[in-house]
């Protein structure tokens, strides 16, 4: 029998090879060329397909498929104008700088972004600050995605037989393991299969074989979404239809209760996570799997979810009576229901901003957090090195062109999709707010098993895994770059020869690789927070310093430099307040703003008072970098 | 070699440097993120934040008319926009061939022919000429034609 969670194990086995044989192909490709070029830059020979494709599927994380589609379930229409900064994301993040830095690493061989603000200022110095930033803040992204791949895996994987009997012969052999012990070992075992797949693939293929997965990654991604939106206008009867029953709707309540066996019942029960109770009135989700003994006849205090809109409860019930939903008959005994902080019976409030918040009493979206992703989307993604440094990849400025059309179509289809998607999905599947994550693939088994075609879910739930695919594999080579090219090529062993180096790049590689894995096998804490962390201080750090390079004939490197602290250190600085003032590790919103928006004002700040106070630039540089005509 | 739209006509335009063109370029973009977010912001915050009455809705194309009018038609716009001009606004240029010293040390990569210091530019040997502060002065945000002299205009 075909069901959504051997479909996901076919996928990902299907998936996997394709992958390998692409990286099989790309080493194959490479032979005979410049080793370092090839492996981290591809040659700089891509055209409009590979680079588009490669720069979409990178921005695309894991985030993108799982925790997006989980926020506009969650918050509803509100999601479209907090993702609105992406309708300029491809010109800005693509074009404002693309031509500029292409000509710049030509002109000057460099092949990393530390390297292109070491060659622009002819400075050691910067380049090494640079590569230190910049290592220091990508670490976490890959911590962060190769948790997410795990984590999806884990969530695809989790009902499939084959995989269980894995998890239990993993669990005997870990458990007396110190360390290993700890992790949960169905995500240790999809941790080691993610990070050992993406490992080898990059080594193998390097920068061609991430970039030829990308591109299949992001027509997986497109196609994915595409027949998604089909499936889901159709089931759920049009989006007028889905938006007035949203009109409707107001947010669960959660509460922590107990679980009783009913006077009939002859026996204990397991009760998972996810099964539905239709008790009395109330139609109740269970958020955490409990067992009922038969002696005891009541469970321990369980967290549960409570519909509070009658058409939601309405359908469940008739999903209840058909059988199409997990359900048991036991009685729920729960003293206090806890109310959304925003929108608790407020019917409209998923239609309209805010949108409703658990536990902000402003609501989900905030004035000046809109305003501020206005901004943040298409300028923290123009500062990602993993960004960056795919403009230097591409062939000429016709396929800069032609890609920024493809990015600008792919991601209107994409995001405009999703955003439909997930709100129609409201309405055929309540009660997903107990695992907001699992919002996508639980959407694409009952989309397809609706449509009598339980195999397409393969492709729907093979979206995550590129996403998250093509974000690893950009980031590994990044980090490894930076410390093959930045640092041992540039400080430890000028002279080194093309086979040591080789063999380096590949060391870095799996050492990264290996070195992220070790941390996620008992993620820290506070690992999301650290994430967003990572992203606003790169872009933070790079922006403001590289576009004024660039552009503006009297930057400096100690400018350069100081605007890397700048930005740098506003970031660390109001993360810091943030801490001091909400007890979280999260950056303090000064005047409600995204502390990005500081970020880059400290770093600009800097580096124009430097510039003017501090020595001037060299007019052999300012000749060779702006005054060359073309 | 196609010459953009926005680009200056003539022998003037075709003699900018890549980097004027690329900055001018980078405005008008810029400009696009602008007026676009000012219509997306502006809708929104006018008509996205009020309160629904369910039984008074007003929607556009299955959506909230607020989301059509504030979110699908600026990004619909917005993408036109970004397609058109990166067809016709943004100039081909050639980027110049790739230095030889693709494999050899950053070290070794010399900035074409000036060597990598291992200080910043204040401490440049003799044999680097610094500008004097005029030349600096009169090349200040990169968009001075004064800078493209040199180029033969």
């Amino acid at each position: 029998m075909i069901n959504g969670s051997n479909t996901a194990l076919m996928t990902f086995l299907i998936y996997t090879v394709a992958v390998f044989i692409l990286a099989i192909l790309s080493n194959r490709v490479a032979k005979g060329k410049d080793f370092v070029g090839e492996y981290f830059l591809g040659s700089r020979s891509f055209g409009v397909w590979a680079f588009a494709l490669t720069f979409a599927a990178t921005n695309a994380s894991g985030g993108t498929f799982m925790g997006f589609p989980a926020l506009i379930y969650t918050h509803g229409w509100s999601l479209s104008l907090w993702i609105a900064g992406y309708m300029a994301l491809p010109l800005v993040s693509m074009a404002v700088l693309g031509k500029r830095i292409n000509q710049v690493a030509r002109q000057s061989g460099a092949l990393t972004i530390p390297e292109v603000l070491k060659e622009r200022f002819a400075s050691s110095i910067t380049g090494l600050v640079a590569t230190l930033l910049l290592v220091f803040f990508m670490f976490f992204y890959i911590v962060a995605q190769f948790k997410a791949g795990g984590k999806i895996l884990t969530t695809l994987l989790a009902d499939d037989p084959i995989f269980q009997s894995i998890v239990r012969g993993v669990e005997t052999l870990t458990a007396s393991v110190p360390g290993l012990n700890r992790a949960e070992p169905d995500y240790l075992v999809c941790l080691l299969v993610f990070a050992v797949a993406v490992i080898v693939y990059v080594v193998y293929g390097g920068f061609r074989a991430v970039v030829w997965t990308d591109v299949m990654q992001g027509i997986v991604m497109f196609i994915g979404v595409i027949l998604m939106l089909g499936l889901t206008l159709h089931q759920v009867g049009g989006l007028e239809n889905a938006t007035r029953q949203m009109a409707k709707m107001t947010p669960p309540e959660f509460g922590q209760g107990i679980l009783r066996l009913k006077s009939n019942a002859t026996e204990g029960v397991t009760v998972k996570k996810g099964v539905w109770i239709n008790d009395s009135e109330d139609v109740v989700r269970v958020a955490e799997s409990t067992e009922i003994l038969f002696a005891k006849r009541r469970s321990d205090p369980v967290r549960m979810l409570r519909l509070t809109t009658e058409s939601e409860r309405e359908r469940v019930r008739e999903s209840i009576a058909k059988g199409l939903v997990p359900s048991l008959d036991l009685q729920v005994d729960v003293e206090t229901w806890d109310r959304y902080e925003f929108g608790a019976d407020q019917p409209g409030v998923y239609l309209s901003n805010p949108g409703p918040h658990d536990s902000n009493s402003i609501g989900f979206l905030a004035i000046g957090s809109a305003i501020s992703f206005m901004i943040f989307w298409p300028f923290a993604s123009a500062g990602q090195p993993s960004n960056l440094v795919r403009l230097l990849s591409f062939k000429d400025t016709k396929t800069l062109r032609y890609s920024v059309v493809t990015v600008s179509i792919y991601y209107a289809v994409i995001y405009l999709a999703l955003v439909i998607v997930f709100c129609c999905a409201r309405v055929l599947m309540p009660g997903m707010e107990i695992d907001p994550d699992r919002t996508m693939p639980d959407l694409a088994t009952q989309l397809t098993r609706n449509a009598g075609m339980p195999w397409l879910a393969g492709i729907l739930v093979a979206a995550p895994f590129a996403a998250v695919m093509s974000s690893v594999d950009s980031f590994l080579l990044v980090v490894s770059s930076a410390v093959v090219r930045d640092f041992y090529q540039g400080f430890v062993r000028k002279d080194a020869d093309e086979k040591r180096i080789k063999r380096l790049s590949y060391f870095v590689t799996i050492l990264v690789g290996f070195l992220a894995m070790l941390f996620v096998i008992d993620p820290p804490k506070y690992l999301q927070d650290l994430i967003v962390f990572a992203t606003g201080g790169l872009a933070a750090c790079f922006l403001i310093p590289l576009t004024l390079s660039l552009y503006w004939r009297r930057m400096t490197s100690a400018a350069a430099i100081s605007g890397m602290f700048g930005g740098t250190l506003t970031h660390v600085g109001l993360t810091a307040w943030g801490y001091w003032q909400l007890g979280e590790f999260r950056a303090f919103e000064f005047l409600g703003m995204n502390p990005f928006i500081w970020d880059l004002f400290g770093s600009a700040i800097t580096c124009v008072i430097v510039v003017a106070v501090g020595p001037k630039p060299n007019k052999k540089l300012i000749d060779l970098y702006f005054n060359r005509a073309t | 070699m196609r010459v953009g739209f926005f680009s200056k006509q003539g022998n003037q335009g075709a003699q900018r440097s890549l980097v004027d063109r690329s900055f001018r370029e980078a405005k008008w973009m810029l400009l696009l993120w602008f007026v676009s977010s000012v219509w997306t912001l502006g809708y929104c915050l006018t008509y996205g934040y009020a309160p629904i009455d369910p039984n008074d809705l007003e929607i556009s194309f299955g959506m909230p008319s607020w989301v059509f009018w504030g979110v699908g038609l600026p990004w619909l716009t917005t993408m036109s926009i970004s397609i058109g001009f990166a067809l016709v606004g943004i100039q081909d240029d050639d980027l110049g061939v790739v230095e030889s010293a693709l494999d050899q040390s950053p070290h070794e990569t010399t900035s074409g022919g000036i060597p990598i210091l291992d200080v910043s530019e204040d401490a440049v040997p003799s044999s680097l000429d610094s500008p004097s502060d005029e030349e600096v002065t009169g090349n200040q945000g990169g968009t001075d034609r004064s800078s493209n002299q040199g180029e033969g205009t």
